[in-house]
């Protein structure tokens, strides 16, 4: 846990600094793009509500028992080819 | 200049007739003489040929229809060579009819050829699904069949339409302005089916998944790709495709978090992949253009090498769900290996062919303004990551030790693995490839610093997400309801309800007929004479069926017409 912490705040940072020391080189349209370590905020937070979204909707309305579509209960098929 | 599809078709008719080392010799050489056949591809000719009063154009080569023809080529090759130690004649004719109609599509200059060639993809690859031989892959197939009966007979109508109202024969982009709405809308619904755009995809998550392990690497690759290729040739820069890919990034991405079946998690992010190509239609800028023919091209290529992965997972275990597999990665380390290459490839990652291809239409929207539309797809993007790239790969080969049971894996599937590998990372260290045969005229570097940048912090930043979230994002043994539920539920109910009703309704009548036959047979009689019922007189046992001719006979007659006719025409 400690190791991985250490791990990401050096790429982090190191990444950033990087960002921060070539602004002038980057295609930026949006302010987002000027905005160091974006990308990682964004990846984190997007991935949380990828999961956590998801998980609201399948199970208030998408998912369902296996055998829900009269399918052969949890058959398993054999495929050979 | 030789169609390539020609030679496939050709492959075809020889391959039921050879058997063993001499079938694969000759599997191979007609997909090697297919690679071929497109190097002798050039812009100034074509093939015309004409019937009636109509000229085709069966070939008609310009940049798009290069480059799709290229990586048709390509990917036919290779899944054959996936599929070479598979030995039913029925599945690699019908693999082969698959592949050439596809080329016939992206090679076809007129309405009917492409035509043809569209219908001809659909029913072939039906036996990619059939071929399988479960219970549940027939029903599927027949679900996935009558899908794409309705998208065929909307695009023909549009066709139809639009040749009425003056429309050229010739296949060119159609405007709002220009064609005939109803033609419009009809073609654009046609396509939009085979493009699986929501609500519209869900024959794909369901038949995909069924299909044969060899089958469903051809599936991944043609028909949304053909689909790609004809919304490319037809609606650029239509807006409504922009949304609407946007909508499919997502929407692939949301249902694979919940499913449990590996390759309806990869279909589901087939929707999601081309979601990235029909919004960068939808844009219509060169650089978007550009970007969803590159696109297209990268994700076959590292589509059809995951499909193989988990192909040869299900080859090794005879198991399909993720709640079933795990802990077999140091059993089957070669795989895992090149599965990683195509994960990585499909997650964007600098130095594989996703990385060269995606960022060009996430650049495109920003080139364009279109601050949603990159933000949305950079968030599609997290997702593909996130399942392709982490969650399917640790708990099907990582994750808890399960005791499974695994058989060997044929060399070829692993050799046909390696070619796209080293494909996926060729065209990713080398872009100048595929830009090379880009159809417009734009420059685009992906290896800038702040593009490599920005793609290590994203999926970084996703990495670490999913290591926090790992808990939650275990496979559950549910399915998931998708907008099959229409036709898989009441509109089933409604069919059986009107069969039903009909048939009590015919049963009735007889029932009714034989009471007044019985009830009027006395009043038919001379009054003088017998009065009696004669034994031979049984109406009950009247069975209409032994009067009618079976089906066959009438199909068989269809068949003969249409046989005539086209004679006819070509004389």
């Amino acid at each position: 846990m400690k190791r991985i912490t250490i791990a990401t705040a050096i790429f982090v940072l190191s990444t950033a600094a990087l960002e921060l020391a070539f602004r002038h080189l980057a295609h930026a349209t949006f302010f987002w793009h000027k905005l160091p370590a974006f990308d990682f905020v964004y990846g984190v937070l997007g991935c949380g509500l990828i999961v956590f979204g998801s998980k609201w909707v399948g199970h208030k309305f998408v998912q369902r028992d296996v055998n829900y579509y009269d399918d052969r209960p949890d058959q398993r098929d054999q495929l050979d080819h | 200049m030789i169609h390539p599809g020609l030679v496939l078709f050709l492959t075809a008719v020889i391959v039921p007739f050879v058997r063993g080392t001499a079938r694969r010799v000759v599997l191979a050489g007609g997909t090697v003489a297919a690679l071929i056949s497109w190097g002798s591809l050039d812009f100034a000719s074509g093939w015309q040929l004409t019937v009636g009063e109509y000229s085709l154009t069966l070939l008609h080569v310009d940049p798009l229809s290069l480059i799709f023809s290229l990586i048709f080529a390509i990917v036919t090759f290779v899944g054959i060579l996936y599929a070479l130690h598979n030995d039913s004649a029925g599945e690699q004719v019908s693999t082969l009819i698959y592949a050439g109609s596809s080329l016939g599509v992206v090679l076809a200059g007129d309405w009917a050829t492409l035509f043809v060639f569209w219908e001809l993809m659909a029913v072939s690859s039906l036996f990619l699904i059939w071929q399988s031989g479960t219970e549940r892959s027939g029903r599927a197939g027949y679900r996935y069949l009558l899908v794409h009966i309705f998208g065929g007979s909307l695009l023909f109508a549009g066709i139809l339409i639009h040749l009425d109202r003056g429309g050229e024969f010739g296949v060119s982009a159609l405007t709002t302005s220009e064609t005939d709405p109803l033609a419009f809308w009809l073609i654009l619904l046609g396509v939009a089916i085979n493009a699986a755009i929501p609500p519209l995809h869900a024959w794909l998550t369901d038949a995909y998944p069924e299909a044969s392990v060899t089958g469903s690497v051809f599936l991944s690759a043609f028909t949304t790709k053909t689909a790609v290729y004809v919304l490319l040739r037809l609606f650029p820069g239509a807006d409504v495709l922009v949304w609407a890919g946007v909508a499919m990034a997502l929407y692939g991405v949301v249902y694979a978090v919940l499913e449990n079946d590996i390759r309806r998690l990869l279909a589901y992010h087939i929707i999601s992949q081309v979601g990235y190509m029909v919004a960068g239609v939808g844009m219509g800028t060169d650089l978007a253009l550009n970007g969803a023919t590159a696109h297209a091209f990268s994700h076959i290529l590292y589509k059809s090498l995951l499909f193989m992965g988990m192909g040869a997972v299900i080859y090794a275990t005879g198991l399909r769900k993720l709640t079933e597999l795990g802990g077999i990665a140091d059993r089957m380390k070669l795989v895992v290996i090149l599965y990683a290459v195509g994960a990585c490839s499909i997650s964007g990652f600098p130095l594989f062919n996703g990385f060269i291809s995606k960022s060009m239409i996430i650049s495109a929207a920003a080139e364009q303004h279109l601050p949603i539309v990159e933000l949305l797809l950079t968030l599609a993007s997290i997702g593909t990551f996130l399942h392709t790239g982490l969650k399917l790969p640790y708990f099907t080969f990582f994750g808890p030790k399960k005791d499974l049971e695994l058989r060997p894996i044929p060399l070829n599937m692993l050799v046909a693995m390696g070619v796209g590998a080293v494909l996926c990372t060729l065209y990713g260290v080398v872009p100048g490839l595929l830009y090379g045969l880009l159809p417009y005229a734009t420059e685009y570097h992906p290896y800038t610093l702040d593009h490599v940048v920005s793609a290590y912090q994203l999926l970084a930043g996703t990495a670490i997400a999913f290591w926090l979230l790992l808990g939650k994002l275990g496979g559950e043994a549910t399915v998931s309801v998708d907008t099959d539920w229409f036709y898989r539920k009441p509109f089933k109910a409604l069919i059986e309800q009107l069969v039903a009703t009909i048939r009590s309704a015919g049963q009735s009548a007889s029932a009714a007929g034989r009471a007044l036959i019985a009830h009027a047979w006395a009043f038919s009689q001379a009054p003088t004479g017998a009065r009696t019922r004669p034994e031979n007189l049984r109406v009950e046992d009247y069975d209409p069926y032994r009067f009618r001719f079976p089906i066959g006979m009438t199909v068989f007659w269809v068949v003969v017409y249409f046989a005539l006719v086209a004679i006819t025409a070509l004389l």
